[in-house]
């Protein structure tokens, strides 16, 4: 029942029109991101950069497509709010991995045959975390946390700034110095603290969004 | 199922709606909740529907499956009634072959039919939308906010004999209504001050009456309530906006 309610997430969102325009985004990033080339580091931190604000576009776009009465009827039969709130984390999470791959796959192939599995691996991890930043990030921006769209996106347009501009602040920052010009070691170690900030930075966002909706429901 | 001193809060604040409410269902129950708008009934359903969680007391028992029509049904606009339904009844592990939603869909008189966009229907022909994936779950538990008060006549009439097939067929319902909508077979109860009061048995063979009330944008309720209950009816609907289209007799039940 958990596939029946993402399709149902991702057909109501399309036909609402609220998938357009983070996936038209997406999608240019990163056609742009392929053409102007650069190693596969360099690339996949300008991906991290634009997919954690994305990931959690598509988060907040999922979550509150539907008008909260219309969204109950599908939740008392997806198993209630919580299930249905995690059926459509999954399909924004699912559409996010889409467009990561992408812009992985088009930074492989362009670097190929001169690609060193380090980074490889390490680029792979760091999409794989601003992706999964993103989502939880626009679960907390996403309605009945912050009922207006406005507010939303702009919670996520401040947080997304920090991200970047901040190393310290998880996954966004650490992985994007993970992958900058430091090598070896210091990289890793970067990475590292992008994947255990991540780890606790989501499991206290979601404790916060929990009591939140608890409050709100 | 019973609710079991349950109270809840409006969400987001700490103001009480429910306070300490006792209700007991077994199956094959059709109850009405009324009360006046904001007195707490959309809470009590959806506390009951598993939508809320009570802030004190507890649901137990609820059937497996669950099937709810809030107050406003608003698919998204481009969809077709028919392509929602599917969505909405494969989330519930459930689904209707297009028969089945055809004949429904006719019974209640949705006009002019599911394969047209839900942005073109109107408000009750999107409540009967709604009412179509609430009687083809084949849930344990009917949950319906206010299903008569977009209907006509007419759907109003179908949506009462579906509702009591369903519940001889071992469904709870429970219906929330603005006025008196008692009708034989249900148990009314009212809400005030946040608790439920006055429970009432129809019993066949009381006098009863019918009332049928229109209002300008071409939307039409029937009631049926107790005799000593048609001024109070008549009183909250004039100050609604309705205007009474009849009052007569409603026909006798046979014990």
């Amino acid at each position: 029942m958990s596939a029946a309610a993402r399709r149902y997430a991702l057909t109501v969102a399309g036909a609402r029109q609220r998938l357009t325009a983070p996936i038209l985004v997406l999608v240019l990033a990163t056609a742009v991101l392929q053409v102007s080339g650069g190693g596969l580091r360099p690339t996949s931190a300008v991906a991290c950069g634009y997919l954690f604000p994305l990931a959690a576009w598509l988060t907040v776009a999922l979550v509150g497509a539907d008008p909260a009465p219309t969204a109950a009827i599908v939740a008392v039969g997806a198993g209630g709010t919580r299930a249905l709130r995690r059926a459509q984390c999954r399909a924004a999470l699912e559409v996010s991995a889409a467009g990561a791959a992408l812009a992985y796959a088009g930074a492989v192939l362009s670097n190929l045959p001169h690609l060193a599995l380090d980074d490889a691996i390490a680029s792979a991890l760091a999409l794989a975390l601003s992706v999964v930043g993103g989502v939880v990030l626009g679960s907390l921006c996403a309605p009945p946390v912050i009922a207006r769209p406005g507010w939303s996106l702009s919670a996520v347009a401040v947080v997304s700034v920090a991200e970047v501009l901040v190393p310290v602040v998880p996954p966004v920052g650490p992985a994007i110095r993970g992958l900058g010009p430091e090598t070896g070691g210091a990289a890793w170690w970067w990475l590292g603290g992008a994947v255990v900030g991540t780890a606790v930075l989501s499991a206290a966002l979601l404790a916060v969004e929990k009591v939140l909706l608890q409050r709100l429901e | 199922m019973r609710l079991e001193a349950v109270s809840t809060r409006r969400p987001g604040t700490r103001a009480a709606v429910l306070r300490d409410v006792d209700l007991a269902l077994t199956e094959g129950d059709r109850v009405t909740v009324v009360g006046a708008n904001g007195s707490g009934k959309s809470t009590l359903l959806r506390t009951t529907a598993g939508l809320s969680l009570p802030v004190a007391g507890q649901v137990v028992d609820r059937p497996a499956t669950v099937a709810y029509l809030p107050d406003r049904v608003e698919p998204p606009p481009r969809l077709t009634g028919r392509s929602w339904l599917h969505l909405v009844l494969a989330t519930r592990g459930g689904t209707a072959t297009d028969r089945e939603l055809d004949e429904l869909s006719a019974e209640l008189g949705v006009s002019p039919g599911l394969d047209d966009p839900v942005g073109t229907l109107s408000r009750g022909n999107l409540v009967k939308v709604g009412l179509v994936q609430v009687l083809l779950s084949g849930a344990g538990l009917l949950v319906l906010d206010e299903p008569y008060a977009a209907l006509d006549p007419a759907g109003a009439e179908a949506l009462d004999r579906l509702l009591a097939g369903r519940a001889s067929a071992g469904a709870i319902v429970v219906e929330a209504a603005p006025h008196p909508t008692a009708a034989p077979g249900r148990t009314a109860y009212r809400i005030e001050g946040g608790t439920l009061v006055r429970p009432e048995t129809v019993v066949p063979g009381l006098p009863r009456v019918r009332v049928i009330l229109a209002r300008a944008a071409g939307e039409a309720l029937t009631h049926e309530v107790a005799a000593h209950e048609v001024d109070d009816l008549l009183r909250a609907a004039l100050a609604d906006g309705w205007s009474v289209r009849e009052v007569r007799a409603a026909p006798e039940v046979t014990p």
